[in-house]
Order: C-alpha cells, then structure tokens, then sequence
C-alpha cells in the first residue's frame, strides 16, 4: 500500500478551535469515525492521513500539526513506533493512541513511553476529551517551558553574578553570564581553574572571607559578605555577595547558592565621603586652631602693652615733671624709655609677623600711585635725612607708574625700607626708584651705605638676623622688620632681593606683579577695572 | 587758677591707673580712681568729675564698654567726656569704645603728651598746657 493522504473535513468556521491532526490510520471509515466525533464536539478539523512510517516522516517534515492520533495495529507498523520516531524528531505534539484493542500492560507502556492518552476505538466519544486534555496539558507544559526559559534568560542577563557551588571544597559548579562583565574572566575558567574564587580574591580581604564563608557554611547558614576581587584588567571590584546554603539530599556535600552585586562605585562614594567628612572635621580642628591662636596674639598684645604702658609712662612722666634730676640721671631715664620704646617695637613687629604667617592679614588693594607714595615717605623721613645729612630722592619712570596693592602695607614695606637704609647711612643719600619690567612693577631703596657682605646677603630676610657688623645697639632693630616686609611682599604676590657692595650701599628691590600705568584719572578707572576683573578671576 | 578741675581714672592695672593719676594731678586736676567698672559707678554716684578715663578691658562684671553704655544712660552724665584707654590695639576696640559712647579712644602705652591734647579737646582750660 502506498502513501495516501486525504483530507477528510475542510470544513472552517470563524470560532471553532482549529486542529491540525496528523492522523496514522489503515482504515479510512475509522479516520473518518474519529473526526466526526471531534466535529461534534465542537473543533474545526484538517487531517493529514498517512500509513507507514514513511508517509509520516514526509508530513512531519513539512507541516505543524496539533495532534498526532494513531491506530496501534497497522499492518507493517504499530503506533508506538510512531511516537518514538516524534521523540527522536525532537516533535513536541500530543500523542494519542486510538485504537481497536490495547491490553492494560500495553496501554501503561504507551504512556510511559509518552503517549498523551489511549482512546478505545469502540468508545470514540472519549475522544475529544481526551484530545482538549493532551492539549492543555501541552499548554500547560509549553508555557512552564517558556518561564523557565525567560528565568534562565533574566538569570544570565542580571547585573549580578548568580552561582553554585559545593560548600566544602568551593568548586563552582554554576555561574552566570554576566560574571564575564563583571570580573572579565571567561565562565569556564571559574570551573576548569582549581580554587578559582579563593585566588582571585583581593589579597587583603582573602583570609577574612575564607574565614566568615567557613563558619557560615559549618553553621549551615547563609551569610552576606563584602570583599573585592581582583578582576582580569587588575582593578579591584567590590562585591556584595549573599549567600545561601542549600540543603542536598543524602549523599552529596551540601552547595552554595548565592548572589553577588558590583558595589564598587558605592564602596567608592562611601570612601569619598568618609575622606570628606574628616576633611572637614580636619577643617573644623584647623580652624578652631587658628581661632585660638588669634585669640592668643590678642590676648599677648594686650599683656605686653599693659607693663610696657606703665613703664614708658613713668619714665616720660619722671622727665616731664621732675625738676631736680641730675644730667646723669636723665640720661638713664631716657635709657628706660628707649628701651622700652624698642620692646614696643618688637612686641609690635612679632605680632605683626604672627599674623600675617597666621594669613590674618587681608590685604585691601587698590591703584597706588607710586611718586605720591615716595613723596610721603620722604616726607615722613625728612628730619632724621637732615639730622643726618643725607639726601633723599625719588626716581619713578614713566612718572604716572602705579601698582595694585595695599597702600598702607606698601608704606610699611617701604618705611622698613627706607628706615634700615637710613641706619646705615653715614654719607650719601637714599634713593627710592620704580620701573615696569615683564614681571610688574620693581621698585628699589638704594642707599650709599655701609653695605652688606655677599655671605650674608641671603639671611637678611630671616627673621631675628642681624648682619654681624652692625650689633652695636644704636644701630640694632627688632630684627623683624625685613622678615615682615619679605612677608608682605609675598602677600602681595611679589619677590624681593637685595644687592650690596661693602663700603658703597646697598639696594633692595622688590616686585609687585601686575603693574598699574596710571595716567592721571583715566588711568585710575582702568585701574579700578583691572581690579575688578581680578577679584572676578 | 580756680576751682580745679575734677577727674575719674577707671582702670584695673594699678601700674596704669597711678600713671594717668599722677599725671593728671601734675596739671593740676584733682583725681579720683577706680579699679573696676562698679567702682566707678559708685563714685559718681556720689561726685561729679569733668572727666573720666577708662579702661576697656577690664575683669569683673562690668568691662570698659557696659561701664560707658551705664554711664551715658544716666542723664547727669551723658555730657561728661570719657576718654577710653586701652592695651588693646585692634581697630574694632576703638570702634566699640566710640559706639559705646566713649568720647575718644587712646591705645596703651599712652603717650602722655598728646592724652593732654585729648583732653585739652573736651574740657578747655583757656590756657596754654
């Protein structure tokens, strides 16, 4: 017999259930049988009939069917065959045996074997029921199939690191895809390689993890760890991982389930925020400090004047009011003032250098005008030029230079100056001079004076250092006086340096960068504008 | 000369306080002294003076500033010139001291010639010092 293939029932209707069914049957009576009752009952039917094994293989291959129902007794076939052949066709349809007689042994065999029902053909009426079954079922099954798949997919693709492995030996035996995002290492390197997770633990957390994961498995409970480890680029990863001890039934070792989560850019924010609140608590100490500190001064201030007060008092109070003093004793009045006048400068000069290291001072600048400012200067220091018959003289080139600075520190910069050239001076004269260069405005005192050996010439900067040759005490400052001024033209942003020939003067000049050329008014508003822009930038 | 002229000196330092002391009645003023702001207020409340210095900083329940604002509240001395004497250099304490009514602001060490011009400022004697 050869193939034939008959449609029995074409017959469509718009809401009746559709059934395709591949139909293996000798007898086209009883195919016909069997599809009247599933008419009946309500499906709209196409059937595909074949004989032997080769006609269902054609039709396998080439069409989707909902069901496949099977005589058992064929003549070179049996159906049961026919079920093994779907299964090894890797077909997921329903099969239902519908045959004329089947023993209770045989019938178990056929569903054990697979078969989704048997349905006697002497009790065809069964026979929808038992198709709309097989096929929920199949359903059913199709669905369960479809979640697990979707499970398996969110499993693998979840921003985490999902794995088993055997508590004892801590062999993996599963890891999910996204561990190769995460650490860089291949999936199969976490089963082939021995100790693989111990061993790329971070060195610095492997003990304390191997240690909290053992007590926890021996406990049989599930922990949560934080470590890092190290991953194929060599970063650090940080990782959460929550794990769970999975009981097994007897026999094997007990397994590891667990979870682990990237954490590294949280370890980072915390590790941020951790270095800035201590920053700021630095801060706070630092500025609590230096809160002391000013109180301090202050406080110094006040207890050095309070003496110094009765003392200078008392002394220009015995030379006011006293009449009968002797010459000699005047003069030793007037020692006792004098040095006190001397400790008030030095308490005054130590104080003003206190705080300017201590960066209290704030500078006010503004445009100053340098060939007013050396006119006041000469002006202040007039009468001690003239006791001492020197000259002084200013030099300013072009005539309207001007800087931005503090002009009441500038004065004290050059006041130090100007005062220190005049001690030195026995002939001569003193010079003031002020000229743009490219790193602002240089402006020097130049004296015709004792001058300073070269070897010294570094140190008279430093605080407290008296060139050796001029300690005789007429001559001898606080010794503070150019440890300020280098103090206050660094606050400025500027340098300063000094030249010196013994026996022919000494000049020192400083910097003030950013040099102002004030022509007259207009000039001053530009400067203001330059001012401006500085404090904006 | 006439009546002479009469003077409160407040100050904690008894160094300070004998100082302007002395010095005052050298140019001829009669002094009273005070060690502490209470003290003051109970001298006045039984004399009058043409002139009162004082210190600002002092220890005690009342310094140099609250002494003042006590001082110029009370309406026999609201026109008393107070010249406030103090160790303290910065520019704040001058500030307050004018604020809190003082009339004018020396720092120490008190240079005794131009206290004289202060004073000289406030209560004229019409004669060369």
């Amino acid at each position: 017999m050869g193939t034939t293939s008959k449609s029995v029932s074409k017959k469509a209707s718009g809401d009746k259930p559709f059934l395709r069914i591949l139909f293996i049957e000798d007898v086209l009576a009883d195919a016909e049988l069997s599809v009247r009752e599933l008419e009946k009952a309500g499906f709209n039917v196409s059937v595909d009939l074949v004989q032997d094994s080769k006609g269902f293989l054609e039709k396998l291959s080439g069409n989707s069917y909902d069901v496949v129902l099977a005589d058992f007794n064929l003549p070179q076939w049996r159906g049961t065959e026919a079920l093994k052949t779907l299964k090894q066709q890797g077909r997921d349809i329903p099969f239902i045996l519908v045959t004329g007689t089947l023993g209770d042994e045989l019938a178990v065999d056929c569903i054990k074997q697979g078969a989704a029902d048997y349905v006697l053909k002497d009790r065809l009426a069964r026979l929808p029921v038992a198709v709309r079954r097989a096929l929920e079922e199949k359903a059913l099954q199709r669905e369960q199939a479809r979640i697990e798949q979707r499970l398996r997919e969110v499993v693998q693709d979840l921003d985490a690191i999902v794995w088993e492995a055997d508590a004892e030996t801590w062999q993996f035996s599963l890891v999910s895809q996204r561990a190769e995002n995460i650490l860089g290492y291949p999936v199969s390197q976490w089963f082939t390689e021995p100790n693989f997770w111990l061993n790329h633990i971070h060195p610095d957390d492997r003990e304390r993890t191997a240690a909290l994961c053992r007590e926890a498995s021996a406990q049989g409970q599930g922990h949560a760890l934080e470590y890092r480890m190290v991953a194929a680029d060599g970063r650090a990863v940080w990782l959460a991982d929550q794990v769970r001890v999975a009981n097994e039934p007897y026999g094997y070792n007990r397994r590891l389930h667990g979870v682990m989560v990237d954490i590294t850019a949280r370890k980072h924010a915390e590790e941020e925020r951790l270095r800035t609140l201590s920053l700021e608590a630095e801060n706070k100490a630092l500025m609590r400090a230096d809160q002391m500190k000013s109180e301090f001064l202050a406080d110094m201030s006040h207890e050095f004047r309070t003496p110094l007060n009765s003392i200078l008092g008392f002394s220009e109070l015995l030379l006011e009011t006293c009449q009968n003093l002797t010459g000699e004793q005047q003069e030793d009045l007037r020692l006792i003032y004098q040095s006190a006048q001397n400790l008030l400068h030095l308490v005054n000069d130590a104080l003003d250098l206190a705080r300017i290291e201590a960066g209290h001072v704030k500078l006010e600048r503004d445009v100053v005008p340098l060939k007013d400012t050396f006119a006041r200067i000469l002006d202040v220091f007039a009468p001690r030029l003239q006791q001492n018959n020197l000259k002084g003289s200013a030099e300013v080139h072009p005539p309207e230079l001007a800087v931005f600075a503090d002009s009441r520190r500038l004065e004290q910069i050059l006041t130090n100056l100007v005062g220190n050239a005049v001690k030195f001076t026995g002939r001569g004269g003193i010079t003031l001079s002020a000229r743009p260069t490219e790193a602002g405005v240089e402006i020097s005192v130049a004296d015709t004076g004792v001058g300073i050996p070269a070897e010294e010439l570094p140190h008279i900067f430093n605080k407290f250092y008296q060139v050796r040759k001029q300690t005789e005490s007429a001559t001898r400052g606080t010794g503070l006086g150019l440890a300020i001024t280098r103090q206050l033209v660094e606050l400025h942003g500027g340098r300063i340096w000094a030249q010196s020939t013994p026996g022919e003067g000494t000049t020192v000049s400083f910097v003030l960068p950013g040099e102002e050329a004030a022509h007259g008014t207009r000039a001053k508003e530009q400067g203001r504008v330059a001012s401006a822009h500085r404090a904006g930038g | 000369m006439s009546q002479a002229r009469t003077a409160l000196v407040v100050d904690d330092d008894p160094g300070s306080r004998r100082l302007l002391v002395r010095w005052l009645e050298e140019h001829g003023w009669r002094v009273q002294e005070a060690g502490t702001g209470e003290m003051a207020l109970q001298t006045l409340a039984e004399a009058t003076v043409d002139l009162i210095l004082l210190d600002v900083r002092m220890p005690g329940t009342l310094d140099g500033l609250q002494t003042a604002v006590i001082l110029r509240e009370n309406a026999g001395l609201r026109n008393v010139p107070i010249i406030a004497v103090s160790a303290s250099a910065q520019e704040t304490f001058r500030h307050q001291a004018l604020g809190a009514g003082c009339s004018a602001f020396l720092s120490k060490p008190v240079n005794l010639k131009l206290l004289l011009k202060e004073i000289e400022r406030f209560v004229p004697t019409g004669e060369p010092q």
